[in-house]
């Protein structure tokens, strides 16, 4: 029979490091909470009869966050048969808060302090014999990220689950607060189980809402327990859950002085609080950002990654594999159509896509190690403040983080937010910010129009940025968004060298599934893109054409085309483009692959893009980038809407508020651009001009229907150090 | 008959080999879309939230 050992611990403590070294698993690691929103298992390493379950990070076994619903409901309903709780050394009195419930359980304890090098180079001490002398369970030391004492501590928390060695329990509570749960505990013993009979009674003395539905309990009996409690308390002059909060807390002090030597109060500050005090100013934190994202776009697009998607383009697929080819076919006596599909359409669609895997994965390994290192929590913890003064919680921008690689998971990490109003705001905004597929679209623009310039790529992320924030204050303003925003109490990491294997399989996993669907979805859609482009109907009857402008395709984008002539692209390529982005954004440049043929112009060792060029100017390309960047997302991400919605009405707002405002910013950029370039004022004009009117209406009304912004004052960081 | 088949081999090869190509890209489209993995650009092994595209 199988040994199942849970994973449990306050967010960030290193559960799922520890979980993939234990299990060879591939688990996302991130440094922020939400990031394990499940409960993972995997099997221990050469003990394929001992089952490990990465649960999600909690501070307490209260009911108040999905990941505490999902951990609490694991441990209580399932019982695992030990636990393994990762405590952080460097911040011992708070994660200890989560162990005194733990012990409560009756599971197997066993209580792993990791971070321990860190604890030592802070100059710090633990007694790993008084600390489970003191909580009566076995203590050890590792380090998840050094892959130190891991399989130790999982080895003795399957020998404690083979002892059945339950947790002795501490001594956490005093006087009439003892006398009350043991009444409590007295009262109930017939109607819950008695292996975690302490754990229900404390439950029933907090009045946990959760755990009152969950046990039924009879009218006479919720009448005796309300009175042990309310004595409890009156005595005491505090709330029952204060009272059992307070205790704890008390316990843990008791705990700490005995086990843990701190280095003399008054030390120096630390290197990450050093950082911090820069990165996180109040006035310096914004403008820091800005540059560190302008330096990971301009990498990614104008240095290296330019070089690298150069060569990839010109000559990989343009000189060697395109027209190598096409050599090869027209040799061998292939028909024309046949060459024409595979090197214009095949190779023309996903060469184009696959061209661009060197600068995405430039900026996913950017991104990557600015996770790692620690610096994305600040961003979180930096965006928190400007969001809340907008109506939106930092926890907003968690989801949004998650997007920057696909806006899927992004969706669903919106389920974290507690507040229903939030999330569905959340869900609405958090894909304008530009994930991975619509790279191709901002280094294609940027490339074939302005001279590969990291300021347009840079943009194109703010862009995205900007249409949250303004999102969430016109959204905020209206009846069914109106509300204060969920507090946000997230821990800042100290700051560390990144692990070079968790940067690497995060940039890999991005990028290797960016390939995979070049290789089905854009390769299906070229083949299809290609005989839609290639025949038409001529005389009567359908054949090929020379010319694509008198394609099917053609004629079918020429119908919807009329749409986004006001947005400058009016074209039917660019129709067709937008259209095709919809089954996967990295679809709109596999289409112009195809439309201009890249394969041909690669072919003729000419500027690849240049003909794009033709088509567009610097204004509609933008314009063109604006809209694709922020209108309809994906199907997949649309699916994903409707799942996190679960409602066909919310679906349809999300996607159509999504392309009302994709649609009014490229108008107004294009419109207001033309007329600085010296169009005149048009009639598209004056459309600009009401949409930007009622835009900034809509953002600076009063707001009636909640408490005024920026008056939430719950905003929390805690610092690790 | 023969003769047109030996004319035109190498476009009747090619064509079967995208024939061929498409065929199981629509197979795998289909499977992966059976087994909920609809797409996404993050792959599934790794994500967080894979489970509420694969419900146990």
């Amino acid at each position: 029979m199988d040994i199942r050992i849970a994973l449990a611990g306050n967010p960030n403590c290193g559960k799922t490091t520890l979980f993939n070294d234990l299990t060879g698993s591939a688990q996302y690691v991130g440094n922020w909470p939400g990031v394990t929103v499940e409960r993972k298992e995997g099997r221990l390493k050469g003990r394929r009869d001992v089952v490990i379950e990465d649960l999600p990070g909690i501070y307490s076994l209260s009911p108040y966050t999905l990941e505490e619903v999902v951990a609490r409901g694991y441990l209580v309903k399932e019982r695992p048969d030990a636990i393994l709780n990762i405590v952080d050394g460097t911040n011992i009195e708070r994660n200890l808060y989560l162990t005194t419930q733990l012990m409560e359980l009756g599971i197997p304890v066993v209580v792993a302090v990791n971070m321990m090098d860190l604890v030592q180079k802070n100059g710090d001490a633990i007694s790993l014999d008084k600390l489970g002398q003191m909580l009566g369970c076995e203590v050890v030391t590792m380090s998840a990220l050094k892959g130190q004492g891991s399989v130790e501590a999982a080895l003795r928390a399957v020998k404690a689950a083979q002892e059945k060695k339950e947790a002795a329990l501490p001594n956490v509570f005093t006087g009439s607060v003892e006398r009350a749960i043991a009444h409590i505990e007295e009262s109930i013993a017939e109607v819950v189980d008695k292996r975690s009979l302490r754990w229900h009674a404390v439950k029933l003395f907090e009045r946990d809402r959760k755990e009152r539905e969950a046990l039924d309990l009879s009218p006479a009996l919720k009448e005796r327990l309300e009175a042990h409690i309310a004595k409890c308390e009156e005595e005491l002059d505090d709330d029952a859950e204060s009272i059992i909060t307070n205790q704890r807390y008390a316990y843990i002090r008791r705990v700490v002085e005995r086990a843990v030597r701190k280095r003399a109060a008054g030390h120096a500050l630390t290197a990450s609080d050093r950082i911090d005090r820069v990165v996180t100013n109040r006035l310096l934190a914004l403008p820091i950002f800005a540059a560190v994202m302008a330096f990971v776009y301009w990498v990614s697009i104008s240095t290296v990654g330019d070089w690298v998607t150069g060569w990839t383009n010109d000559v990989l697929f343009g000189e060697m594999i395109c027209g190598n080819l096409r050599a090869f076919m027209e040799g061998a006596g292939c028909a024309p159509w046949l060459t024409g599909l595979v090197a214009d359409g095949i190779v023309g669609g996903v060469g184009s896509v696959i061209g661009f895997v060197p600068q995405m994965l430039i900026l996913f390994l950017m991104l990557s190690i600015l996770e790692d290192v620690g610096y994305m929590a600040r961003v979180a913890f930096i965006m928190d403040r400007i969001f809340r003064k907008f109506g939106l919680s930092g926890k907003s921008f968690i989801p949004m983080l998650i997007s920057s690689g696909c806006g899927v998971p992004g969706v669903m990490a919106s389920r974290t937010i507690e507040n229903d109003r939030d999330r569905k705001m959340t869900v609405m905004t958090t894909c304008f910010i530009p994930c991975g597929a619509k790279m191709p679209i901002i280094g294609l623009f940027a490339g074939a129009l302005f001279g590969g310039s990291g300021l347009v790529a840079t943009s194109a992320y703010f862009i995205g940025v900007a249409a949250v924030i303004l999102s969430g204050i016109l959204l905020k303003k209206t009846k069914l968004f109106a509300g204060d925003p969920a507090p946000f109490v997230m821990e800042l990491p100290a700051y560390h060298v990144p692990a070079a294997a968790n940067v690497l399989r995060s940039t890999w996993e991005r990028g290797w599934s960016f390939i995979k669907r070049a290789g089905t979805v854009i390769l299906a859609s070229a083949v299809i893109l290609w005989f839609l482009q290639s025949f038409g109907v001529v005389d009567g009857a359908l054949q090929m054409v020379e010319d694509n402008n008198t394609s099917l395709l053609a004629a079918i984008g020429n119908v919807v085309a009329p749409l986004f002539a006001p947005l400058g692209f009016g074209s039917w390529k660019a129709a067709v483009a937008t259209f095709t982005g919809l089954i996967a954004k990295e679809n709109v440049v596999g289409t112009f692959g195809v439309l201009y043929g890249f394969a041909e112009v690669a072919e003729d060792g000419a500027e690849i893009w240049s003909l794009l060029a033709q088509d567009f100017t610097q204004l509609t390309a933008y314009s063109f980038m604006i809209f694709n960047l922020l209108c309809a997302p994906c199907f997949a991400a649309m699916g994903a809407i409707k799942r996190e919605m679960n409602s066909a009405k919310w679906t349809f707002t999300a996607i159509g508020y999504m392309c009302g405002f994709a649609y009014a910013a490229s108008l107004i950029v294009y419109q207001l651009g033309m007329l600085l370039h010296g169009g005149g004022f048009t009639v598209g004009t004056a459309a600009a001009v009401l949409a930007l009117a009622a835009l900034v209406y809509l953002v600076v009304r009063k707001n009636r229907h909640g408490r005024a912004a920026g008056a939430a004052t719950s905003v929390r960081a805690a610092s690790l150090e | 008959m023969l003769a047109y088949l030996a004319e035109n081999l190498p476009t009747i090869i090619g064509a079967g080999i995208v024939v061929a190509v498409l065929a199981l890209i629509g197979v795998k489209l289909v499977r992966d879309h059976r087994r909920h993995r609809g797409g996404c650009a993050c792959g599934c092994d790794g994500c967080p939230n894979a489970g509420a595209c694969h419900p146990k």
